[in-house]
Formats: structure tokens, C-alpha cells, sequence
């Protein structure tokens, strides 16, 4: 899921207050697919409806799952609108824009996408940021935050905490705040999709903070056309939209500088990339630099500095050596159960192992040796030796009809967990009794029994 | 006979497991065997209050089965 999913997602009345923005419809029309965009700038300048038989005779019969891909994903977005009218015994299809979508494209298309923040003069002290300093930028913010999250975190951000608090990753103030199951996966997941998720959650607990969500969704990509590295002043913010980038710099998707009278914010590539909504393959953000070797041996050698780095390679490596730029240490049964203890899975070690191989180990095949896969893999399956279910057993049932019946309907509800024909003995999840007993009492009134 | 309906829980392990899990019922006293029907190699129902106890004991015997070399 990405934002522009989510914003599928929304309510339709919501969604058309959002195209009130012509920056909500730029990044819609730059987020289809390629016959999408075509469709739309084909029709932004007919004010009347078209039929729909035209729109789909646009494509060749061979294009057809093209087309069906991109109109459906069309109406998704309300972006392209049907109405059926019944002229006779045919109904009749006929296809518009959304009126407030095509009204606010053709503006911005005609009076030119102006950038509408003016960058931050530089008689203030602005200057343009490298990228490399702004990833590094990035990266060390969003450390922090993560850091946060494990509870190593020097200063407490409450937004953060409650971000969190809200996503499932750490347990409520009351029970302690510490790191859930959920919250361990989440360490390992990739940056795009952690990033993704607390921005989802932001978005959803802005209702409840007393902000105006549309404007703020609005405003989030907005930032998605700023350029990056660009200094933006901060004078012309509204009050919400300059509290938004202060809370985002926590984040590291913006970073805020303070000159002598003015202060301005700079986007980050993060920023731009998740704002504008591509798909998490696109992003170039997340080509990390790795840092992690692991031999054959079961040792791990992790170059890092980051505070972060260890506190997750803790989680499944036993640490032996700390030097100021290294990590030693060693992958062990004790080590991984404790992992899998906190309910991280071994295909999310290994894939964690695998994204972050060091560079000089990044074009072996497979990347990590097949020993160490394999074998946290088979200490995951050691732990789940033994798997209990909650259930209910019946016996003695009187006829085989009556059996196959049973077992047929708790079948379909994908609730059998073991069966013997022979004896007409079966044993059903738990939750199903109540349903398994109403089943036999009808199935015997309808045989007159 | 009429339909009976026992409430429990389903172990499902592989087959020396269910043995030694069949070994622990043996030893327990009468009062406290837990397990109420063999079902086949793989499986057995066993009643529920048991089995914190059952998958404890089973991580106790997979972990003096095993050697943890010294780092």
C-alpha cells in the first residue's frame, strides 16, 4: 500500500475535497499507470460526457486487460466518473472527469505548476544542501526515531511515542510502553515501508490531534513537488503547516534550519518519494548502503557506527566484540530463539541479513551462505515442533450421512482440523461449537429424526 | 449412543514428539493425565489446562537434547 492507496481509500466526499488541490490532482494524474494519464489528458478538455462505448473503444481488443487496469483504477481514484442512465430497455454508460479534479489540473496545467513556496533568500543563510548530506541527514533522524522505539532513545518525542502507541509497535503507556511483536517486525522491515507506516498513522491520528486532515494530506503533497535540497522559507507557512514540518523533522522527511531572523525547511528525498506516492520498488532511498558479513562459520562481522544497526543485530546475533566501527559477533541457537521469542520470524532475519550484506559481498550468490538460512530456519521449525489448537472433538456420530455432512459444511469454513472416516470421529476449532451443534440439530429436524 | 463433544486441544507434532509427550501422561498420577484421546501418529486431544505444562516440558527436553558450543 502506498499513499496514493490510501487515498483511494478514503470516503468519496473526502477524496473530492481533496482535488480542491491542484497538487492532490498533479500527484493522482503522476501516480497511474501510463494509459491512465493518457485517458485523463485526453478528456480535460471535454466538458461534456462521452459515452462510454467511445472510452472503450479506445483500446485494441488485444489492450483490453490494459485498459480495464487503468479505468478501473480510474474510477478508484474518482478521478473518472460513470453514470447509468436507462434510455429505453439499453442503459446507457457515459463517462465524465470529475469535475473538480478537471477544473484544477487545467489550471495548474495552463497557469503552469508554479512552485508556490518562494525558496528561502539566501541573504538569510540558505543554501542549497547536497543529497549525500541530506540522506546522511535523513538516515541519522530516522535512526533516532528508531531508537525511540527500543527504548534507547535519549530525548522523547511524545508525537513519536504516540505514533507508535497507535500503529501496535509499542503497547500503551499503561502497560509499560514496551516493544510489541509487531514493533520487532517492524525493525526489520524495509525503510520505505516503516517510513509508509508511520506516515499512515499520522495521517489517521491527525483527526484526533484537532488538525484538519484533508489540508493535511494536502500539504503532504504538496511536499512531494518541492525540489529537493531547495530551502523553503517558513514565513509563509500556515500555523498547522508549520507545526506539520516540525513534527516531520523528527522524522528526518524534512529538515529545518534556523538563520539569524528567518527559518526555512528543506524536503528530503524521503520526503519526495513517499509524498508523491510511487510504489516502494521506485524508490531510490532505499538502496542503503549494507554493512553486514556473515561467514559460513556462523560469525557476523557488521561495519556500522550506528547506535541503531546494533540494537536491531542484537536482537538475533550474540555481540562479543563492540570496536567504534565493527560489530562482532555470532549467530546461535540461544541467539536466534531469542529472536523468534520476540516474535520475529526466521524469513525476516534472513531477509534483514540479506538487504544489508556489505557491498563486497553483495554480488555473491545467494548472499547469504545457504548454511546460515537454512539453519535459522530450521531452529524456527525446531521451536514450532509442537503446534496446539484450541478445539472440540465429537464422536459417536450415528450415520456416515450425518458425518459427511458435518465435516463437508466445517470444511467450508475452514475450520477442520483432523479427521477419522472410520470411526466418524472429527475435531473442529473451538469457535466452531456453537455452529457444529446448530448444523447436527437442523441437519436431524430435516430428516424427521 | 448418543453424539458426544469433548472441548480440549489439538496437539499436532511429529512422531517420536507425540511419544514422549505420551510418556509424560504415563508418568503423571491418575489424577492429572491430560491426555483424552490418541488419534493417530501425529496427533493427540488433550485437555487444555495442560498445555503451558506439555510445551514447557517439551522445551526442556529439546534443550538438554541439544549442545551449544562455547563462543
Amino acid at each position: 500500500m502506498n499513499f496514493m492507496d490510501y487515498l483511494a481509500s478514503l470516503p468519496a466526499n473526502q477524496l473530492d475535497g481533496l482535488y480542491e488541490s491542484h497538487w492532490t490532482c498533479q500527484a493522482v494524474l503522476r501516480s497511474l499507470p501510463p494509459l491512465g494519464k493518457l485517458y485523463v489528458l485526453r478528456l480535460l478538455y471535454i466538458d461534456q460526457p462521452i459515452s462510454g462505448k467511445v472510452v472503450s473503444d479506445w483500446a485494441k481488443p488485444d489492450a483490453l486487460s490494459k485498459h480495464a487496469v487503468a479505468v478501473e483504477r480510474l474510477q478508484k481514484m474518482r478521478v473518472l466518473l460513470e453514470t447509468r442512465e436507462k434510455a429505453g430497455k439499453k442503459e446507457v454508460v457515459s463517462c465524465q472527469l470529475n469535475a473538480v479534479f478537471q477544473r484544477n489540473l487545467r489550471h495548474a496545467l495552463s497557469v503552469g505548476a508554479c512552485p508556490s513556496r518562494e525558496p528561502a533568500s539566501v541573504k538569510a543563510g540558505a543554501r542549497m544542501l547536497a543529497a549525500s548530506e541530506l540522506d546522511e541527514y535523513a538516515d541519522r533522524q530516522w535512526d533516532t526515531v528508531l531508537l525511540e522505539l527500543v527504548g534507547s532513545g535519549g530525548s522523547s518525542y511524545p508525537i513519536v511515542t504516540e505514533t507508535f502507541q497507535r500503529a501496535g509497535l509499542i503497547s500503551s503507556k499503561e502497560s509499560g510502553g514496551q516493544i510489541t511483536e509487531l514493533g520487532f517486525q517492524f525493525l526489520l522491515a524495509d525503510k520505505s515501508t516503516q517510513l509508509w507506516t508511520v506516515l499512515r498513522e499520522y495521517v489517521a491520528a491527525a483527526e484526533d490531534r484537532g488538525m484538519d486532515t484533508p489540508n493535511l494530506i494536502r500539504f503532504l503533497l504538496e511536499l512531494g513537488f518541492l525540489d529537493v535540497g531547495r530551502p523553503y522559507g517558513t514565513a509563509d507557512l500556515t500555523s498547522m503547516e508549520s507545526k506539520m514540518v516540525e513534527e516531520l523533522a523528527l522524522l528526518g522527511l524534512v529538515k529545518l534550519q534556523k538563520g539569524t531572523r528567518e527559518s526555512w525547511f528543506i524536503t528530503t528525498r524521503s520526503a519526495s518519494s513517499l509524498c508523491a506516492g510511487l510504489s516502494a520498488e521506485s524508490n531510490s532511498f532505499h538502496t542503503i548502503e549494507g554493512f553486514i558479513l556473515v561467514e559460513t562459520n556462523f560469525r557476523v562481522y557488521a561495519y556500522t557506527s550506528s547506535k541503531m544497526h546494533v540494537e536491531i543485530l542484537k536482537l538475533f546475533v550474540k555481540v562479543e566484540y563492540q570496536l567504534p566501527n565493527l560489530v562482532v559477533g555470532g549467530i546461535s541457537r540461544e541467539s536466534v530463539n531469542h529472536a523468534f521469542a520476540c516474535g520475529i520470524t526466521a524469513d525476516q532475519i534472513v531477509s534483514y541479513m540479506q538487504k544489508h550484506a556489505h557491498p563486497k559481498i553483495v554480488h555473491r550468490i545467494p548472499v547469504l551462505p545457504e548454511t546460515i538460512a537454512d539453519q535459522v530456519r530450521l531452529w524456527e521449525q525446531d521451536r514450532n515442533r509442537v503446534k496446539a489448537t484450541s478445539a472440540v472433538c465429537y464422536e459417536n456420530l450415528p450415520t456416515k450421512d450425518l458425518y459427511d455432512a458435518v465435516v463437508r459444511h466445517v470444511r467450508s469454513l475452514r475450520g477442520l482440523l483432523w479427521e477419522q472416516p472410520g470411526q466418524r470421529r472429527l475435531v473442529v476449532r473451538a469457535e466452531l461449537h456453537e455452529e457444529v451443534r446448530n448444523f447436527m440439530r437442523k441437519y436431524a429436524s430435516s430428516r424427521g429424526q | 449412543m448418543s453424539i458426544s463433544a469433548i472441548k480440549g486441544v489439538i496437539i499436532e507434532c511429529d512422531i517420536p514428539m507425540k511419544q514422549y509427550i505420551l510418556r509424560m501422561n504415563s508418568e503423571m498420577p491418575n489424577s492429572q493425565k491430560f491426555v483424552l484421546r490418541d488419534l493417530d501418529d501425529t496427533h493427540l486431544f488433550v485437555q487444555a489446562n495442560m498445555v503451558t505444562l506439555i510445551k514447557r516440558k517439551v522445551e526442556e527436553f529439546m534443550e538438554s537434547n541439544t549442545y551449544e558450543k562455547p563462543m
